[in-house]
């Protein structure tokens, strides 16, 4: 005995804060379903949140010259990371634009440099400077992991 | 392609839909004046077309001092645009499409087709995603760069009760317990061979309606998803292959014998 | 264009990069100070795109104030950096001058012309100078 079409999950929608994990890309999802917007769970991205909107809508040219607003997958793929990295009690990152559709993450206290490139999702360059005279050294790190 | 000799294999498994898809760095200078263009590249397998929202991008992210689920929010100003269906004559077939992410669905429909195989299925999206790739590079000069794939089995077990999970699922036993509703699922971390982790298997077991008859059953999704080895469809297909295996495989695992017997179990 | 070494750009000629106030300034913690960030020293998009720059020479040349050029049409602040000094850092300098900007040019990485290495753009951080200058704001 098989059941054909779609199926209705009821229960789900009883249950408040309720996350589907599936992206749905299921063709068989009610196209009833609600769409939820999800209120991100870090500091970091609520401070953020305007700034992101602010370089992603850059106008062309924005640099002076062709710059362009940072795409919004670049964009998507940055606060991943910062929702990843968020320490609580730290103070959010700058995030700085690129000419070329990319951002940069960045802190500079506590005698630290770190800037975190991201070029396209799931490609990042990290850099770390320290100037704390015991352990003055820096990293410069190609990321193409998920991470 | 051929079906490894090894996986175990099922006459009449309770499949309901099966999905491959990939994302990818978006196309350059792409805008929806093109998607003609990319429709009549498959127009005459996928005469039908609809139009949907477009999916947000996703990625599987791990480590970090915040280790909680991907959740998806949406931040900067959004792109414009639709994500197209095309769909077969006998609508079993779908091929999903937007800017940054190609998709390609089998769905159990009323016109009760049987299930193709995942070889058929894996071979027919391939050579679309190729076609795809082409177009994209001979229009635009972009050369595709995939960042994230992903393979989801869907399962639909119709049952009396929802109290009838223990007879279907080893990883459930609600045992006296008089079961109105059923939610669970799991996922893990899957890591390479240097143990760096590179995508997430994830289980959902629902009790759901079915629609229209609004009948009781089990709803059994198994997803894994994350990033290929490299930016190439070649690396993209592997993964899907890879995670086929993973889902046959967990799919026999949490599911009982006699659930196997069943549905056919032939190997 | 693609990426080349200019003969007729000599060592001590002006090489000037715009600076944006909003987007490309940082506070900086550790010094109280803000200041510019690394990634005002990044090339634009596509494999064969340099850091965009305006070249002082050419624009001296037609008689075109090059304080006034470059805060239009969007106004940015900008700094400086000689040709040589680029040069001395393994990066490249030419002319790409555009319908828009005859004045432009670019400076592209040695090995991988649209990319700089933390190096390279600490480098020319430090031989600029301001050209337009942002008040309160330090280039390194």
């Amino acid at each position: 005995m098989r059941s054909a079409g779609q199926a209705s999950t009821a229960f789900q929608r009883d249950i408040r804060g309720y996350e589907p994990i599936l992206d749905p890309i299921s063709s068989i999802t009610p196209p009833e379903a609600w769409v939820r917007v999800e209120v991100p769970r870090s500091k970091w991205i609520a401070d953020l949140r305007e700034r992101f909107d602010e370089i992603t809508s850059l106008a062309r040219g924005w640099d002076g010259y062709d710059g362009r607003p940072v795409t919004f997958a670049t964009a998507q793929f940055a606060a991943h990371v910062i929702e990843r990295l968020c320490i609580a009690g730290v103070p959010s990152p700058y995030l700085v634009p690129g000419s070329d559709g990319t951002v940069q993450i960045e802190w500079r206290r506590n005698q630290y440099d770190i800037e975190i490139d991201v070029l396209a999702p799931t490609k990042l360059w990290r850099f770390v400077e320290t100037n704390e005279p015991e352990t003055r050294r820096n990293w410069s790190f190609k990321w193409t992991s998920p991470h | 392609m051929q079906r490894p000799e090894y996986l175990p294999d099922f006459s009449d498994p309770p499949l309901d839909e099966v999905v491959l898809g990939v994302q990818f760095t978006p196309v350059p200078k792409y805008s929806s004046v093109g998607s003609g263009e990319v429709w009549g590249l498959f127009k005459d397998a996928f005469p039908i077309v609809e139009e949907h929202p477009l999916l947000p991008p996703r990625f599987e992210t791990f480590g970090g001092a915040n280790p909680l689920p991907d959740l998806p929010f949406l931040l900067g100003r959004q792109p414009v645009g639709s994500r197209l269906w095309f769909l077969s004559r006998d609508l079993n077939h779908l091929l999903q499409f937007q800017p940054d992410r190609f998709i390609s669905n089998w769905r159990k429909t009323a016109n009760l087709q049987p299930y193709p195989r995942f070889e058929a299925i894996a071979d027919s999206f391939e050579k679309n995603l190729l076609v795809l790739a082409e177009h994209f590079k001979a229009v635009f000069g972009y050369q595709i760069e995939i960042n994230q794939a992903e393979i989801s089995y869907v399962n639909l077990i119709p049952v009396g009760e929802f109290a009838e999970e223990e007879r279907w699922f080893t990883v459930c036993n609600s045992g006296s317990v008089d079961v109105e509703t059923l939610n669970t699922n799991f996922v893990q971390v899957v890591r390479d061979r240097d143990r760096k982790p590179y995508a997430r298997f994830v289980t959902e077991i629902q009790s759901v309606f079915t629609l229209p008859s609004r009948k009781k059953a089990l709803k059994m999704s198994l997803l894994f998803k994350g990033k290929p080895a490299a930016s190439d469809v070649p690396s993209a297909i592997a993964f899907l292959r890879d995670g086929r295996k993973r889902i046959v495989k967990h799919f026999c695992g949490i599911t009982t014998v006699e659930a196997h017997e069943f549905w056919g179990r032939r190997a | 264009m693609e990426p080349y070494d200019e003969n007729e750009i000599s060592a001590g000629d002006v090489i000037i990069r715009r600076i944006n106030p909003r987007q490309h300034v940082v506070w900086d913690e550790n010094r109280s100070c803000s200041r510019i960030s690394s990634k005002a020293f990044s090339p634009s998009s596509g494999p064969n795109d340099g850091m965009s720059v305006d070249i002082e020479q050419l624009m001296l040349s037609d008689g075109v104030d090059p304080r006034q050029y470059v805060t239009t049409p969007v106004f940015t602040g900008s700094v400086a950096f000689s040709a040589g000094s680029a040069r001395a850092l393994g990066l490249l300098v030419g002319y790409d001058p555009l319908p828009t900007n005859p004045y432009y040019g670019e400076v592209w990485g040695g090995s991988r012309p649209n990319r700089l290495s933390q190096r390279q753009k600490k480098g020319l951080a430090e031989a600029s100078r301001w050209y337009v200058e942002l008040d309160g704001v330090d280039i390194l």
